[in-house]
């Protein structure tokens, strides 16, 4: 899960990766990263077979093509939204990057807690996003200087959706195993 | 701070597939397209000359290759060709003529949001001649394409080479041409061709024609029917490929 503040721009790092997605066990870790607007996301791949990462989806489309352990591939992220990302080999693989317009986002941590400093004084809204969510839920918050926020999200979660390969077509059950 | 997570309804979408790109868009011009790196695709050419003077000269090839991406800019082929021919003058025979190593470069990313406008790529070729076995066929063409919205240019600028110890034939292969995008992958266009002998050994000749091009998954398929301007009656041509 991911916690965001959506409401103002923040200039993005030039070159700088701003997050990674993992390959590691046919399974991309973790399976939901945010990125400020330009930065760049890191894919290494820490198997001992292939994996083919790619995105079908319209705000950044990319085919970073078949790499072996060892190799990582980079890719920039240079528009808002959300960035679904899958193997062309793996079916089980899938992960969102979050392409977001400031620096004030964070992964949750595993018992729920999270936290995001220096986010600017004003009125700004809060999201919290998780891959399989129906939507993300959202609080508005009002930053004063000097001041701490505790804001409690529920979110609801569903199972994992369908997705088919790059070529548009469904898996092969043989293409689990490759 | 903290995030609950509860299980709600069932949530099932299914997202479209993309197509991927097609290789050329043309029938006789060299697109400017490579696979990924590692990716792998088997492309087959069919190539008809009909009438070419003075001889009244019809000639089929068929070409196939195995395409690498060694990198995400850099191709390797390894293709051999089949030929059928037949003049006024003489019998037909089929050969199988060709087999070789082809590379082409992209000289800028392919990345479908970074690629920019103008793409340049160069395609070289070397091939032994089966049949006349001290001749060995370099290829090579610089081709630049150039992409805005749904309309796609493109020139193709080849030199042959056909090598002995004995002598040398040197042929100039330039096209243009131009396809747009009509509905979903489906691309029509118009394509000039020429092949121009610098000596006596082969005949020149020139083609203008339409052409047509569709993407399918990992399919595609363009086409181009030759009409002949120069030495030729007619010169269709097609390519097709499948991604794996």
């Amino acid at each position: 899960m991911v916690v965001y503040v959506v409401g103002f721009r923040e200039r993005p790092v030039e070159g700088a990766i701003g997050n990674t997605l993992r390959q590691k066990g046919r399974r991309f870790i973790p399976d939901l990263v945010g990125v400020t607007e330009g930065e760049l996301i890191s894919f290494p791949n820490e198997d001992p077979f292939l994996h083919n990462v790619f995105s079908p989806s319209p705000t950044r489309k990319f085919d970073l093509g078949s790499f072996k352990q060892g190799e990582t591939k980079t890719k920039q992220f240079a528009d808002a939204g959300v960035v679904d990302v899958f193997c062309n080999i793996h079916p089980e693989m899938a992960a969102t990057v979050l392409v977001l317009p400031n620096h004030k986002h964070t992964n949750v941590r595993s018992d729920g807690s999270y936290m995001i400093a220096d986010i600017p004084p004003g009125e700004w809204t809060l999201y919290a996003y998780t891959r399989r969510a129906e939507k993300p839920v959202q609080a508005t918050i009002v930053v004063t200087p000097g001041a701490e926020l505790n804001v409690d999200l529920t979110i609801a979660r569903g199972p994992e959706p369908e997705h088919v390969n790059k070529y548009g077509e469904k898996y092969r059950d043989g293409d689990r195993y490759r | 701070m903290a995030v609950k997570v509860v299980m709600a309804g069932v949530c099932l979408a299914l997202m479209a597939g993309t197509a991927t790109a097609g290789r050329t868009h043309y029938g006789w011009l060299y697109g400017t397209e490579v696979p990924v790196e590692r990716g792998v695709e088997i492309q087959t050419i069919t190539t008809e000359t009909n009438g070419v003077a003075p001889n009244n000269l019809k000639r089929d090839v068929w070409w196939t290759g195995l395409l690498v991406g060694v990198t995400d800019q850099l191709e390797l082929a390894l293709p051999f060709e089949i030929q059928w021919q037949r003049t006024d003058d003489t019998e037909a025979n089929t050969s199988l003529k060709y087999y070789g190593l082809e590379a082409r470069y992209r000289f800028v990313t392919n990345d479908p949001v970074d690629k920019p406008a103008f793409a340049p790529l160069m395609r070289v070729a070397v091939k032994r001649d089966i049949v006349n076995r001290d001749v060995v066929r370099v290829e090579t063409d610089l081709v630049a394409s150039y992409e805005a919205g749904k309309v796609h240019a493109i020139v193709d600028f080849g030199v042959i080479g056909d090598l002995s110890l004995d002598d040398t034939h040197l042929e100039l292969r330039p096209g243009v041409g131009v396809s747009v995008r009509v509905k979903g992958d489906l691309r029509l266009g118009v394509e000039a061709y020429a092949e121009l002998s610098l000596d006596e050994t082969r005949k020149s000749f020139a083609i203008v024609g339409p052409n047509v091009a569709w993407t399918h998954g990992r399919f595609w398929i363009a086409g181009a029917l030759g009409i002949g301007v120069f030495n030729i009656n007619t010169a269709p041509r097609v390519t097709w490929g499948v991604a794996f």
